[in-house]
C-alpha cells in the first residue's frame, strides 16, 4: 500500500515537473535548455523538438510502393509473409532506385515488426503486474503505456497522448494512467506493426506543433522533387530523418537502443527490475548488419541510376565513402555512440531537460554499468585484478560506449589529449559521490558530448583508407589482448573486429543465402551462413563461444494480438542464453583469443 | 545410550574448536562448576589471521580519549591475568585471549594481502589521496577497529600500548589509566558500575553495554565504519549477531556467571542446575544494540555532507551483487514493499527485529506499515533525502533504546523465551523467504532462542532426544545458508534459491511443531 501511494506520488511529482517544464518552454520555441542548447548547434534535435505526425504503415500508404512482393531481383513466396502483414501490402513497380520490396523484407524477418507484439507476451504481462500497470481486473495494460510505446512503436509521445481518453473508467485506478494511450489506438495498425518505416525514417505527416511545416509523406513520392535533395535538407525541411550519415543513423538507432530523454525513450532501472531484458551494448555496423537489409547501398544500385544521381545531386550527394562503409560505421558510430551516451547522461542529470514522458528520477540507475554492481561477489574474481579506477566501490558508467572511441578518434587525427581531459572531467563528476554529482555530470557530459559530435561529423568528411582500417583492426585486437574490459565492452571489440576484417576480406556467402535474401540466412550471422573461412575468420568465429554475438537469436513464441486470427510469431529475448555468458565471462579467455588474433593479423 | 552420546558429539562437531577452547580454558573437572557445553550450532572455527612476516616493534599512543591506554602487557603478569590457561580461567584472562581469541589477531590481518589491496584501491582515488603510501597498519580508518586505539597523537606520553596487540584488554574494557590501580584493590568489587565507568571501565557484565561495545566495531559507530569504498577492495562484510559471535569467542571469564546473573531459578545452585534466560537476553539485547548502532551510523552519515551518501553497506549486498539471472524469482515480491529496482535497506541488521519487538512497545515501529518501513522506503531511493532519513531514523533509534533498557532491566521469563522461539520458527518462515540475510537472521534467532529455551528448562547440559532431532534440523538449515568461500556471494543459494528456501522453511515448520514442552 505504501509502495503504491509512494509510486503515485512520484508519478504525480514527475508528471508535474514535466508539465511545468513543457509549459515554460513551448515546444515550438527554441527550448532554453542548459546542456543541450550548445549541442543543438552541432547536431539536430529537430526529431524531438518538432515531431511530425506518424501515419503508420497501411494499405494505400507505404505499401503501395514499398510492398511489392516481386520487388527487387528475386521473388519471394507470399507464404513466407506473416498473415498480419498480408492484410496491408499491395504492390507497385520498381524503378531500381528503391527496391520496392522494403516492406516485404521488413515484414518477413526484421525483428522491429515484433516490437509492439512483445508488449503482449508473458514477460510484459509480468512486468505490468510488478509495475502496477494493470486494470482493475489485474489485466496488463502495458501495451498502452506511452513510456513503452515510444520505443516499441516509435510514434511521437505527443501524438499518442492526444488519443488518450481521460474518462476511461477501467484504467482510472492505474498509477500513471494519464500516460496510457486510448484503448482504440491499440487496435490501430500504426501501433500493431511495431517499429515500422516512420519509426526510423521519421514520422511522415505534418509537424504536430506547426501545421504549415509540411511532412515528407507527399513530396517523397515525386522523384524529381525529392530524390536529389541533400539528406540534411530532407530532415530539416520535411522531417525525413537522415539515415545516410553515420552520425545521424547511429543517433536514430540509439534513441531506442540506448535511450533519449527528450523523445521519452528511457528504459529505467525500475523497468529492468520488473523484468525488461538488459539492453546489449550497441555497435552501429553490427546492428545494421544484423538487420535484414531492405535497402541497396549506393554502389549496389544500377550504373544508370547512380549516374543520374551524381548528375542531379552534384555536391549534395553525401554518400561519403564508396568503400569501407561498414568500417566507417564502426568508427564514426563508436564516437557518435559515446557522444549520445554522454548526452543521455547530461539530460538525465539536468532537471530542466525536457522529457516526453514522466521524467525518470535522478539518479537513473539504468544509466550506469549494469555488471559493475550486478555480479556475484567473488573473492578471487577478475574484477579485483583490474587496476582501480576512481574511488573503489562506486557505480561506474557503462564501459561499452568507450571501448572503441579512442581508436576511432586516433585514426581521425583528433586531439586525444582533449578527449582524455574531457573524459576525465566526466569520470570525476561521476566519482564525486555514489551515482555522481548531478550538476557536474550535466556540464561535463554535455561538453564531452558536444566535442565528440564535432569529431564524429568531421570524420564523416574524411573517408578511411584500407591501410588505416587495417591498422585500426590491429589496434582493436591489441586492446582486446591487453585490457580487461567487461563483457559488453569486450564484445564491442569482437564485433568491430569481425566487421572490419570482413569488409577488408569479403565473406563468401552460401548459395542459399545468395539466392534468398528474404531468409535470415541472407544476413551472414556470426560466420554461420558462409563457406570457406580463412584462418582469421575461423579465429573470429570462435568469439561466438564467449559472447552472444548474433542478437537475432532468441526463443520463438506465438503472441496473441487482439483482433488477429492467428498468433503473431515473435522471437523473444532468451535470457537463458543471453545472461549466463555474462556471469561466466572471464576477460582472460577473450584476451587470449585477441592475442592470437593480433599475431594472426601481424602475419598478413 | 552410546549412540545418543555419539550423536550429541556430532552435533557439536562444527563447534569442535570452540568446545575444545572452552574445555581447555576451564580445565577438565577442575572447578566445581563444570563448564557448560554450549549447544550452539552456529559458527565454524574462529578465523585465524595469516601470520605476517614481520611485526613492527613500535609503541603507539591511544586515541584521543580522556583516559590513556596502558597496553595489554601490563595485564599479563602471571599473578594477575597471565595464568595458566590450561588450568583455570580466572587469573588466565590474558593468556586465553592471546592464545585463542581472534581479537588478538586484529592488527596482524592489516599486514595481509587483502589489506594491502584495500589500501591500494583507496589511495588511488581522489577522496582518499592522503592514504597514499600509508600502510593499513598505520591508517586510522583501519586501526579504529583493528587495534584498541588508533591515534598516535599521544605517542610522546610513553605508555606501553602496542598496536600489534590488536584488540586487547582495553579495546573492550576501556582505557585503564584511571582504573588500573583501583581494580587491583580489595574494594574494587564494592564499587558500583557507575563508579567504575566514571573511571573509564566498561561494564561488560551488563549484556546491553557489552552488546553495544561489540557493535561499535562489528556494526560501526559515529566515529568508525567499514564503508563500501573499503569493502570494494576486499574487506569482508560485517554480519554481526551478538549471540552467534559470543558463542565462538573463547570466554576468558566464567560463562556461568553470565547465566547466573540472568537465572530464572535459584542462581546459587551449581552451574548445571541453574536455569537461565542468558542466551535469550544476549540475543535480544544484541539485536537491539546492533540496530541502534546501525541507526547511529546512518544518522551520522545523513547529517554530515562530507560522508558518502548513499552508503551502500546500509543495504543488502545481494540485492545488487548477483549475476543477472534468467529465472525471474527476484521479480516475485520479496517482502520489502519497495518500488522495483530500489535498494533494500537494513536487510541484515533489522531482519529479526519484528520477532523481538512483537508484543512490546516497539511493535508498531517494525509493523508492516510502521516507522521502519517508512525509513526503508526513503532509504530505498537511489538518492535518499538526508533530512528525511534523520527525521525517520531518530525516533526508531529512541524506541529501540527504550526497548533495550526494558529488556536489560527486567528478568525474562521462560514463557517469554518460549514465545520468542515460537515466533522465530513460525513468523520466521515469512521473514526467511525474503533474502539470504533474513533467512540467516531467522536461523540465528531460532538457534539462540532454542538454546535459551533449553537453558530455561534445565536442559542445557541434559538435552532430551527431541532436542537432538532439532539440532539436526538446525544443521540442515545451516547447510542451506553456507557460503561457498569466505565472502563470495552465496551463488548456489541464489541459483537454487527457491529449493534452498523451501528446505529452510520446511525445517522451520518442523521445528515449530517439534518444540518440546
Amino acid at each position: 500500500m505504501l509502495q503504491k501511494r509512494f509510486r503515485e506520488l512520484m508519478l504525480a511529482v514527475s508528471a508535474a515537473a514535466c508539465v511545468a517544464v513543457g509549459g515554460s518552454s513551448p515546444a515550438s520555441a527554441q527550448p532554453a535548455l542548459k546542456g543541450p542548447s550548445k549541442l543543438a548547434a552541432v547536431i539536430s534535435d529537430k526529431r524531438s523538438n518538432d515531431p511530425h505526425e506518424f501515419y503508420g504503415v497501411a494499405r494505400g500508404g507505404c505499401a503501395n510502393c514499398h510492398g511489392n512482393e516481386k520487388g527487387d531481383v528475386r521473388p519471394v513466396a507470399s507464404g513466407s509473409l506473416p498473415g498480419f502483414l498480408g492484410k496491408y501490402v499491395g504492390g507497385l513497380s520498381n524503378d531500381r532506385w528503391i527496391r520496392a520490396d522494403e516492406l516485404v523484407i521488413w515484414g518477413a524477418n526484421d525483428k522491429h515488426t515484433q516490437a509492439y507484439a512483445v508488449l503482449l507476451n508473458e514477460r510484459s504481462k509480468q512486468m505490468a503486474k510488478i509495475l502496477g500497470v494493470v486494470d482493475k481486473d489485474g489485466k496488463s495494460q502495458i501495451h498502452r503505456d506511452v513510456r513503452c510505446l515510444t520505443c516499441h512503436v516509435g510514434m511521437p509521445a505527443d501524438q499518442m497522448l492526444k488519443t488518450k481518453k481521460q474518462d476511461e473508467e477501467n484504467v482510472a485506478n492505474i498509477p500513471g494512467h494519464d500516460w496510457l494511450v486510448a484503448e482504440s489506438l491499440t487496435q490501430d495498425p500504426k501501433l500493431a506493426l511495431g517499429v515500422s518505416c516512420e519509426s526510423c525514417h521519421g514520422p511522415c505527416g505534418d509537424s504536430l506543433t506547426d501545421k504549415s511545416n509540411e511532412g515528407w509523406c507527399g513530396i517523397h513520392v515525386s522523384k524529381d522533387a525529392w530524390r536529389y535533395k541533400a539528406a540534411a535538407e530532407k530532415e530539416a525541411e520535411y522531417g525525413y530523418w537522415d539515415v545516410r550519415s553515420p552520425v545521424s543513423k547511429t543517433r536514430i538507432c540509439l534513441s531506442c537502443h540506448l535511450g533519449n530523454v527528450s523523445e521519452g525513450k528511457v528504459v529505467t532501472h525500475e523497468m529492468y527490475a520488473a523484468g525488461h531484458p538488459p539492453l546489449p551494448g550497441f555497435e552501429t555496423a553490427t546492428f545494421i548488419h544484423q538487420e535484414p537489409k531492405h535497402w541497396r547501398d549506393f554502389e549496389e544500385k544500377t550504373e544508370e541510376v547512380r549516374e543520374e544521381f551524381r548528375k542531379e545531386a552534384g555536391e549534395k550527394g553525401e554518400f561519403i565513402s564508396p568503400e569501407l562503409n561498414q568500417t566507417q560505421d564502426v568508427l564514426i558510430g563508436s564516437v557518435a555512440s559515446l557522444a549520445e551516451y554522454m548526452k543521455l547522461n547530461a539530460d538525465l542529470a539536468n532537471e530542466d531537460a525536457k522529457c516526453a514522458v514522466p521524467k525518470p528520477e535522478w539518479p537513473e540507475l539504468a544509466n550506469f554499468a549494469c555488471y559493475a554492481c550486478h555480479h556475484d561477489l567473488q573473492e578471487r574474481g577478475w574484477r579485483l585484478t583490474r587496476p582501480p579506477v576512481g574511488t573503489p566501490g562506486r557505480p561506474r558508467l557503462h564501459e561499452w560506449p568507450t571501448a572503441l572511441t579512442e581508436i576511432a578518434l586516433k585514426y581521425a587525427g583528433a586531439d586525444l589529449d582533449e578527449y582524455e581531459r574531457l573524459k576525465k572531467a566526466v569520470d570525476e563528476s561521476v566519482d564525486r559521490q555514489p551515482f555522481g554529482a548531478a550538476n557536474q555530470i550535466d556540464s561535463s557530459a554535455s561538453k564531452l558530448s558536444t566535442w565528440l559530435f564535432e569529431q564524429a561529423l568531421a570524420m564523416e568528411k574524411q573517408p578511411i583508407t584500407p591501410e588505416a582500417a587495417k591498422m585500426a583492426l590491429a589496434e582493436i585486437a591489441e586492446k582486446g589482448a591487453d585490457e580487461q574490459l567487461d563483457y559488453d565492452a569486450t564484445r564491442q571489440l569482437a564485433w568491430a573486429a569481425g566487421i572490419i576484417y570482413n569488409e577488408l576480406n569479403p565473406l563468401p556467402l552460401t548459395e542459399e543465402a545468395k539466392n534468398n535474401r528474404y531468409t535470415l540466412a541472407a544476413v551472414p550471422g556470426w560466420f554461420k551462413t558462409v563457406t570457406d573461412l580463412d584462418e582469421t575468420q575461423q579465429l573470429l568465429a570462435q568469439f561466438d563461444k564467449i559472447f552472444l554475438l548474433d542478437l537475432r537469436k532468441g526463443r520463438d513464441v506465438g503472441v496473441v494480438v487482439p483482433g488477429e486470427n492467428e498468433d503473431r510469431p515473435v522471437v523473444e529475448v532468451d535470457l537463458d542464453k543471453s545472461l549466463p555468458p555474462i556471469g561466466d565471462f572471464q576477460p582472460r579467455t577473450a584476451a587470449d583469443l585477441f592475442k592470437v588474433l593480433k599475431e594472426q593479423l601481424a602475419t598478413e | 545410550m552410546n549412540q545418543l552420546q555419539f550423536r550429541w558429539q556430532v552435533t557439536l562437531l562444527p563447534l569442535a574448536a570452540v568446545g575444545v577452547a572452552l574445555l581447555v580454558s576451564r580445565g577438565y573437572g577442575v572447578e566445581p562448576d563444570a563448564p557448560i557445553q554450549l549447544a550452539t550450532l552456529i559458527a565454524d572455527a574462529p578465523v585465524t589471521a595469516p601470520s605476517p612476516d614481520v611485526l613492527p616493534d613500535w609503541h603507539a599512543e591511544a586515541k584521543a580519549t580522556k583516559f590513556k591506554y596502558i597496553g595489554a602487557s601490563g595485564c599479563s603478569a602471571a599473578n594477575c591475568h597471565g595464568g595458566d590457561a590450561l588450568k583455570e580461567t580466572v587469573g588466565s584472562e590474558h593468556s586465553i585471549w592471546v592464545q585463542k581469541d581472534p581479537h588478538a589477531n586484529a592488527y596482524a590481518v592489516l599486514r595481509n594481502k587483502t589489506s594491502a589491496r584495500i589500501m591500494d584501491y583507496l589511495a588511488k582515488s581522489k577522496r582518499y589521496a592522503e592514504l597514499e603510501n600509508v600502510p593499513a597498519w598505520e591508517a586510522k580508518i583501519c586501526l579504529d577497529c583493528h587495534a584498541s586505539a588508533s591515534d598516535r597523537s599521544q605517542l610522546a606520553a610513553g605508555h606501553k600500548f602496542s598496536l600489534r596487540d590488536g584488540v586487547s584488554c582495553e579495546g573492550c574494557h576501556g582505557a585503564a589509566e584511571q582504573w588500573l590501580d583501583p581494580h587491583k584493590r580489595w574494594d574494587w568489587k564494592f564499587l558500583t558500575p557507575e563508579q567504575k565507568s566514571s573511571l573509564g571501565f566498561v561494564n561488560t557484565d551488563d549484556l546491553y553495554s557489552r552488546s553495544k561495545m561489540c557493535a561499535e566495531c562489528h556494526v560501526g559507530a559515529a566515529d568508525r565504519e567499514v564503508n563500501h569504498d573499503i569493502m570494494a577492495g576486499g574487506h569482508p562484510r560485517l554480519n554481526f549477531e551478538m549471540a552467534a559471535f559470543s558463542s565462538v569467542l573463547p570466554p576468558h571469564w566464567n560463562s556461568n556467571d553470565d547465566r547466573r546473573r540472568h537465572a530464572v531459578s535459584n542462581p546459587n545452585t551449581s552451574a548445571e542446575n541453574v536455569q537461565s534466560a542468558y542466551f535469550a537476553k544476549l540475543w535480544a539485547l544484541g539485536q537491539v544494540a546492533a540496530a541502534e548502532k546501525a541507526l547511529e551510523l546512518l544518522e551520522t552519515r545523513a547529517a554530515n555532507e562530507d560522508r558518502v551518501w548513499p552508503e551502500f553497506t546500509e543495504y543488502g549486498c545481494y540485492a545488487c551483487h548477483h549475476d543477472l539471472q534468467p529465472s525471474a524469482w527476484r521479480q516475485k515480491n520479496r517482502g520489502y514493499h519497495l518500488k522495483p529496482g530500489h535498494f533494500p535497506y537494513g536487510t541484515w541488521q533489522f531482519a529479526a527485529l519484528p520477532l523481538l519487538t512483537k508484543n512490546t512497545n516497539a511493535a508498531d515501529v517494525f509493523a508492516e506499515s510502521g516507522a521502519f518501513e517508512k525509513l526503508r522506503a526513503e532509504m530505498g531511493k537511489p538518492s535518499p533525502n538526508r533530512e528525511e532519513v534523520l527525521k525517520l531514523s531518530t525516533p526508531i533509534r529512541q524506541s529501540l533504546a527504550e526497548l533495550g533498557h526494558q529488556i536489560n532491566s527486567q528478568p525474562m521469563s521462560a514463557q517469554t523465551i518460549k514465545q520468542l522461539l515460537a515466533g522465530s520458527t513460525t513468523e520466521g518462515q515469512k521473514i526467511a523467504d525474503n533474502s539470504w540475510d533474513a533467512a540467516s537472521q531467522v536461523y540465528l534467532a531460532a538457534v539462540a532462542t532454542y538454546q535459551a529455551m533449553m537453558d530455561a528448562n534445565g536442559r542445557i547440559t541434559r538435552p532430551i532426544p527431541a532436542d537432538r532431532e532439532n539440532f539436526a534440523r538446525f544443521r540442515t538449515i545451516r547447510e542451506q545458508l553456507k557460503f561457498p568461500d569466505p565472502y563470495d556471494s552465496p551463488r548456489t543459494f541464489e541459483q537454487k534459491t527457491q529449493d534452498r528456501v523451501d528446505v529452510i522453511l520446511e525445517q522451520l515448520k518442523e521445528l515449530s511443531e517439534a518444540i518440546p514442552e
